[in-house]
């Protein structure tokens, strides 16, 4: 929706690691406006790292983030936040000893947020109603699709600019995927940028603008899903015989 | 602050262990020297307390600094191992030779009642239970108000350690002696222990527990052996301090007593072998000095304390050492290594 | 069995000042995970300002209350950031802040001893006159008053951090720090909300509990800082409700112990109740084992 004419997320030449391994040696990518980047790549391979880093959670080597243009590279996490950075962590991280609701309005912690949480609490009602009926319930009393609704959940109360979702799929039954990755279409329709990163191509195509592939904490290949998706070679990876 | 790794730093030069030998040796002759040099009753009091303390905290530090254990019952360990032998004197004639090594034994049985419960949780549990066994034992004083274990006044007239002498600062002076020796056997059997496969367990696990177990370290009972170790060598402190006031009391138990033994293991520096020897030594010196103001001896500590966690997390102990690094450098670059 | 009424009595007055305590030490705990020892002498300091308020200018005794809670708060923000801000993160700095916090407090009741000297002080009632209630029990009001002083206060905490922004993020920061970061809230200024208000709260303890106490004296904190720990580790470290229960099961157990076997046994008696609960039960009153709480 905004104005600008560049990438609403450039990342260039990220270099991050833990301890004396590095796992990222050199990412570049670009989100536009209203776009959604699926990040395909292998376990292990650097996909959770990447975002991270680009979150500010893990401290970058070197390289780049910028988010519409403001360079975000040694801000701390909440600063990264704050400038609208949504990320939806993997295992998400929810806070289980609070309501459902709880952690919701968490999600609206910023002032400007806060000021309209009623309001955007009963557009996440309206996205996931699962969560009004759970609304008093413990975080940790919930099932894995419900702990996910309420990750993203969280994650849409915020005022962001761009939401990166991490492996919204995993460890969830196949129905529930569905569900969610309907969701996340309408989150998508909506015109919010999006950052998704995934292990396998299944469903990513149907919400894809553009695919990149991250192995061995490289960018390999990138292109539209029309093309990744029919190539052989790739979906012998990343559609599995599983 | 994101530089690349500073892999460009050239390697730090390697320690040099060329002094080594001549500053222990220096040390011991200096302290061997000290009651000759300082001769006078009062000195000769304030070397052996020295001694005596210096066991305490280098036992504490094996637990604390070494092992990760945070300990607070170190001084009821230590009023323990003085009771013991003081009660053992008083009341069934016991040889204070023998009391000291019963108070030793004691101590170690009561490490054991206290580690056994505390020592399989962690941190902050450890510091409070230990803290609790403490406050229980001073407890135990003061409600014996009909003085069976001597109550609030604690046990005196069971003895005193003599080992000859003309003058009161020659008897004392032989004191010292077996104190000085007693240190430097405890030092050395702790240099041995941090040295051993064992030391090498607890280290790890001070380090990094979940790397410790994985390799299979047995925790708990690693942790309960070197906390009995320790128990032995300051109950054995306990005793020989008893023996040689000739008098106990639970006033050794003082939370302001218990404030001054962590200055001198956390000035001195924690985790470093010869720190608490340092701070004991530093600590009871400044105790000394401030005699004339007692009202302010506590905040001076206090603030001591406070500004060497913060800003020499290892204590006097390491610029101590990178001193002596340097001085070994430099006589290595006139003579040569030696090979 | 007669005494019943007044253990109960003895005992609801004790948890309710236990409780805000030991409230100070979990809040803590459940944010920065390490014990904040400056907190008996902050009591101390709380109970110490109140006097100067109500009994030296001769304001009433709750404007000395909420004074205390607010000056020493900002005592305790400070201390966050003297001698604990910059030892965490590095290695061993849980036993690091133990000490630093530990050596601030006794800073903090050397200066008490050297401002208003040794000796016991009186503190003001909040309320005079008491109530003969059946055949043993006098209920004084002055008794009443502190319980339901307590007793609001601890709502307030309720609210605050059930229904405020910041609040939420207090208990959002304890459970998942990463997710909290996420969400932007910066975990530095919630410590420092956070240590603010546990001396906040150790201060109106200090203050309640030294209008039911004859005197006041420089060293009345360390052995409640005690207390409060006992409780805290009682209720499971960072458990804001399982501290609430510790608190009032600990008060109706010392007064217990005080009525039928005299004052003295109540702190020895008290600390091998621990020791046997934990042994039990590691993990104190609230489920996660104390294994897992490093």
């Amino acid at each position: 929706m905004s104005a600008e004419a560049g990438p609403v997320l450039a990342v260039d030449g990220l270099r991050a690691g833990y301890g004396e391994t590095e796992v990222l040696h050199g990412v570049s990518l670009r989100v536009g406006p209203g776009e959604t980047l699926v990040l395909l790549g292998p376990n292990g391979h650097g996909k959770t790292t990447l975002l991270r880093t680009v979150s500010g959670l893990v401290r970058a080597r070197a390289g780049e983030v910028a988010l519409a243009g403001r360079p975000l590279r040694g801000l701390p996490p909440d600063r990264i936040a704050a400038l609208g950075l949504i990320q939806i962590p993997q295992g998400d991280l929810l806070y289980g000893e609070m309501t459902v609701q709880e952690n919701l309005l968490m999600g609206a912690y910023l002032p400007t947020a806060w000021a309209d949480r009623e309001a955007r609490l009963e557009r996440v009602h309206a996205i996931f109603p699962r969560l009004r009926e759970r609304a008093r319930q413990q975080a940790r009393t919930l099932s894995g699709g419900e702990r996910r609704m309420l990750a993203i959940g969280r994650g849409l109360m915020a005022d962001a600019t761009l939401l990166m979702v991490d492996e919204p799929s995993l460890g969830l039954a196949p129905v529930v995927i569905d569900e969610l990755y309907d969701r996340i279409a309408e989150i998508k329709a909506s015109g919010l940028p999006i950052l998704l990163v995934e292990e396998s191509a299944r469903r990513v195509g149907a919400i894809a603008d553009r695919i990149a592939l991250l192995e061995n904490g490289e960018i390999v290949r990138e292109g539209p899903p029309s093309e990744l998706l029919n190539d052989p070679a790739l979906t012998a990876t990343y559609l599995g015989i599983a | 602050m994101s530089a690349p790794t500073a892999s460009a730093d050239a390697a730090p030069r390697p320690r040099s262990t060329i002094l080594d030998l001549p500053l222990l040796v220096l040390g011991l002759l200096v302290a061997i020297a000290a009651p000759l040099l300082l001769h006078t009753s009062y000195w000769v009091r304030i070397l052996i307390l020295i001694c005596i303390f210096a066991i305490v905290n280098q036992a504490w530090n094996l637990i604390m600094g070494y092992a990760g254990i945070w300990s607070f019952a170190q001084l009821a360990l230590f009023v323990l191992g003085g009771y013991t032998t003081a009660l053992l004197a008083l009341h069934r004639d016991w040889p204070l030779w023998a009391g000291t090594l019963a108070g030793a034994v004691v101590a170690t049985l009561a490490s054991l009642v206290i580690g056994i419960p505390s020592l399989r949780l962690k941190g902050a549990y450890v510091f409070l239970l230990t803290l609790a066994f403490h406050e229980i034992f001073r407890n135990i004083f003061i409600l014996d108000t009909d003085q069976r274990i001597g109550g609030q006044y604690g046990v005196q007239r069971f003895g005193k350690f003599d080992f000859g002498g003309d003058s009161a600062v020659e008897r004392l002076t032989r004191v010292y002696y077996v104190a000085l020796l007693l240190l430097v056997v405890v030092s050395a059997v702790i240099w041995k222990i941090i040295h051993s496969p064992m030391g090498l367990a607890f280290r790890s696990l001070r380090d990094s527990e979940a790397y410790a177990l994985s390799r299979g370290v047995p925790e708990y009972r690693v942790k309960l052996l070197v906390y009995a170790i320790s128990a032995f060598f300051t109950g054995l402190a306990g005793a020989f301090y008893a023996n040689y006031l000739g008098s106990i009391s639970p006033l050794n138990l003082d939370i302001g007593i218990l404030m001054n033994q962590l200055a001198m293991i956390v000035i001195g520096g924690w985790g470093t072998f010869f720190g608490p020897i340092i701070g004991t030594v530093v600590v009871r010196l400044a105790d000394e000095q401030l005699r004339d103001f007692d009202a302010l001896r506590p905040l001076v500590f206090g603030l001591a304390l406070l500004l060497s966690v913060l800003f020499l997390p290892q204590g006097i102990a390491k610029p101590l050492s990178d001193l002596k690094d340097r001085a070994a450098w430099w006589v290595e670059d006139r003579v040569g290594k030696p090979h | 069995m007669s005494q019943i009424p007044l253990v109960l009595y003895q005992g609801a007055v004790l948890g309710a000042i236990y409780a805000l305590m030991a409230l100070g030490f979990t809040l803590i705990y459940g944010s920065l995970r390490f014990l904040n020892l400056s907190l008996g002498s902050l009591f101390t300091l709380g109970a110490y300002v109140a006097w100067v308020v109500s009994a030296g200018i001769g304001l009433p005794p709750l404007v000395g209350l909420v004074v205390a809670f607010v000056l020493v708060g900002i005592v305790g923000a400070g201390i966050h950031e003297v001698a604990v801000r910059p030892l965490v993160g590095r290695p061993g700095w849980e036993i690091a802040t133990i000490i630093s916090t530990l050596a601030v407090g006794i800073v903090i009741q050397q200066l008490i001893q050297i401002v208003w000297g040794p000796r016991n002080q009186g503190m003001p009632d909040l309320m005079s006159g008491s109530a003969r209630v059946g055949p043993v029990l006098v209920v004084q009001y002055q008794r009443v008053a502190v319980v339901v002083v307590a007793v609001a206060v601890m709502a307030a905490l309720w609210w605050l951090l059930t229904r405020t922004r910041h609040g939420l993020a207090i208990r959002a920061v304890a459970q998942n720090r990463d997710a909290a970061l996420l969400g932007g809230v910066s975990a530095n200024r919630i410590f420092l909300l956070v240590m603010a208000l546990g001396s906040g709260l150790a201060a109106v303890s200090g203050v309640l509990l030294s209008t039911v106490m004859v005197s006041l004296n420089p060293t009345v904190g360390l052995a409640y800082a005690l207390r409060g720990l006992v409780v805290t580790l009682f209720g499971g470290l960072g458990s804001i409700t399982g501290t609430l229960w510790a608190a009032f099961i600990i008060g109706l157990f010392e007064s217990f112990v005080a009525v039928y076997f005299g004052e003295g046994w109540k702190l020895p008696a008290l600390f091998v109740f621990l020791i046997v609960v934990l042994v039990v039960r590691p993990s104190g009153l609230a489920g996660v084992s104390a294994e897992e709480r490093t």
